[in-house]
């Protein structure tokens, strides 16, 4: 294999990187997965007015600005010790649901879906979203560019702009919607629960259909064993706004149930000193290194952790997918890794279908959508399930509401551990005696795109991604192999 | 989908990039320079300038519907003298057109799909962008190298942009 030369990209600084290295035979020793992180955001938002923070939060990045916001928001109610009016709630969980529908079709088509479509060892030119139209048809890709436009519409109608929203206050939302705001919303909304099952039928017909590909999923190749982690509703449904924090062991049994405001209790963050970016880890399970199993405290959010951690889906549609996965991948928790993408595409319909449920509401375009802050600010957290796994805000003020402390946890941390671990597994089945292609190259960064990581610290600065280098060396220490991204 | 419906000659300045993340705010800062220039100085020019932290798909969305765009952003590469200016076609970058590895596209992956769905995307597209140090520390402002260049990428712009 040669390296992939594209200049001027290849000369960017600021990437991803997956190193593995090699033993005497030829086998893999060791990997690591890092990225450059973003400094001093915490800091930055300390001294400021807390309430800014709503507005500042989601300039952490481009990607998942909407979580950002909600947390914070979440966060500010609680450090004002305010409960927003109900249509606040319905509100800002509509937003939340588009903001999920947006981000689940991206994810889908323009990353997971290349890899299944045209399969693992295509040419990196065709692997994208291009190739998958190519392959699909122009009328899918035409469906995905408006729903994609539908879920930005509906963001924007509560949000204030269709990207970094401004409309979450402590206490509630600054403006509430109209009727006929609401019909629109209702309208893209139930088009969307349409496409949701449409996405569904693809990722059947293209993948399931294919024994390869269903025994890739399940395999050894894409297999760790951990506790799993996500917001449950007062049934045990999975919910992306709101709800209490529970976590699974790996066999599904309740390990905990918690609030948001006591996560100090259970979560433990620890330094590696290779990297920047910190993991976290079931406190009262403990850290055993990268491990996997009862006694390491590793766990994973997202798709996937969601799937393990709910009872069952709060829609009918997604539901019956829910019992398909659960029938297919044989039982209610899941630990195969590429399943987060079948997860991610059963929360896609979930998302649409809770989205019409809640904008049918008659409340929802009610002008009770703020309650103003009365009592002395404190102490805050708050929680919300991102796109891709459990983010927290914690905030501490002085009396006048002047912030003193900031902690954030986000998604990718908590998956950190995890995602380094499934990279290694990967590499370790793959490459054996040395022998590397770009296929197998991709084949282990499949284990990391499943998660969806957020690494959008360079999504910035030209080329509109942060690019992902893949080194491998001998026993000696010597570069064999660079593939670039 | 809904495309506002434009001018034939609509054109856009679109700055990238995060206005609290030091360097990486170059992009924004340009393009609030422009917009203050063609305001003091009443110049005549049909233009809209946007700012914006996005990439690929949403990147797009602001492009729909213009006959013309200028792009300005921040890049870091090995060995780049920082404030140098640099200038590109869409085309440039389309050497990198592949499977993006983190959550969505890069802008000529986001251009060419815009193209094979018959988006009515800009014909002519200018990338700037300027040479940064630091894009990865959360503080307001540039460092004085970039922030030197942004008066001149300001007036390069405005060049750039037929009355």
């Amino acid at each position: 294999m040669q390296r992939i030369t594209i200049d001027p990209i290849t000369r960017l600084e600021g990437h991803g990187k997956i190193e593995i290295f090699l033993d005497a035979a030829g086998d893999v020793a060791n990997a690591y997965f890092q990225v450059p992180e973003l400094r001093g955001f915490e800091k930055f938002c300390e001294g400021r007015p807390a309430e800014e923070l709503a507005r500042i939060v989601p300039r952490i990045c481009g990607v998942c600005p909407e979580a950002h916001h909600l947390a914070s928001v979440k966060a500010l109610d609680a450090l004002w010790q305010v409960e927003p009016p109900f249509t606040a709630k319905l509100l800002r969980e509509i937003l939340y649901c588009a903001h999920f529908i947006h981000s689940h079709i991206a994810h889908f088509y323009a990353l997971a879906a290349p890899d299944f479509v045209l399969g693992p060892d295509a040419r990196p030119e065709e692997r994208n979203i291009l190739g998958v139209v190519g392959k699909v048809g122009l009328e899918v890709g035409g469906e995905v560019i408006k729903h994609r436009a539908f879920a930005q519409d509906i963001q924007r109608i509560i949000g204030g702009k269709a990207t970094h929203p401004v409309t979450g206050i402590p206490g509630g939302m600054s403006k509430g919607i109209t009727a006929e705001e609401q019909a629109e919303i209702l309208a893209k909304g139930k088009s969307c629960v349409e496409f949701g099952r449409l996405s569904l039928k693809i990722f059947e017909d293209v993948v399931l259909q294919n024994k390869a590909y269903v025994d890739l999923i399940v395999g050894d190749v894409y297999k760790i064993n951990t506790y799993s982690m996500g917001l449950v509703d007062a049934n045990g449904h999975m919910n992306f706004y709101d709800g209490k924090i529970k976590v699974v062991d790996q066999e599904g049994k309740e390990f905990a149930v918690f609030e948001a405001k006591d996560y100090l209790e259970h979560l433990q963050e620890r330094v590696e000193p290779w990297t920047y970016l910190k993991f976290v880890f079931l406190k009262k399970v403990g850290w055993q290194g990268f491990t996997d199993g009862k006694d390491s405290g590793v766990f994973r959010v997202g798709p996937l952790a969601r799937f393990n951690v709910t009872r069952g889906m709060a829609t009918p549609l997604a539901q019956e997918a829910y019992e398909k996965m659960v029938a297919t991948l044989g039982g209610r928790v899941v630990q195969a890794t590429l399943a987060y993408h079948w997860a991610r595409l059963i929360e896609l319909l979930y998302a649409a279908e809770r989205l019409v449920e809640l904008a049918q509401d008659d409340m929802v375009a009610g002008p009770d959508f703020r309650v103003i802050p009365s009592a002395e600010p404190q102490e805050g957290v708050g929680v919300v399930e991102a796109p891709r796994g459990t983010l927290f805000h914690h905030y501490q003020s002085n009396t006048q509401g002047i912030t003193t402390k900031v902690n954030l946890i986000v998604a990718t941390t908590n998956n950190h551990a995890a995602i380094s671990m499934s990279v290694k597994r990967a590499a370790e089945k793959l490459i054996k005696k040395g022998e590397v292609s770009q296929g197998l190259l991709n084949m282990v960064e499949m284990a990391f795109r499943a998660y969806d990581p957020c690494l959008s610290c360079a999504t910035h600065s030209l080329p509109g991604q942060m690019p992902l280098e893949i080194k491998i060396f001998d026993h000696e220490g010597e570069l064999k192999e660079r593939l670039w991204r | 989908m809904a495309v506002a419906i434009r001018e034939n000659n609509a054109q856009v300045v679109i700055g990238l990039g995060n206005p609290i993340l030091s360097d990486d705010g170059v992009g924004i800062f340009v393009a609030r320079r422009v917009k203050e220039e063609l305001t003091s100085r009443r110049l005549p020019v049909p233009v809209d300038v946007v700012e914006a932290s996005l990439a690929g798909f949403n990147l797009l969305d602001l492009l729909l519907g213009y006959q013309r765009a200028i792009i300005v952003d921040s890049i870091k590469t090995k060995g780049g003298t920082v404030g140098d200016i640099y200038q590109f076609s869409p085309e440039a970058l389309a050497q990198t057109v592949r499977l993006a590895s983190v959550h969505d596209l890069n802008l000529a992956t986001a251009l060419k799909f815009g193209k094979m769905m018959d988006m009515p995307l800009p014909g002519d597209i200018t990338i700037y962008a300027v040479e940064v140090n630091d894009n990865t520390t959360f503080h307001e402002g540039c460092c004085p190298e970039v922030e030197r260049v942004i008066p001149r990428l300001a007036e390069m712009v405005l060049a750039a942009l037929p009355n």
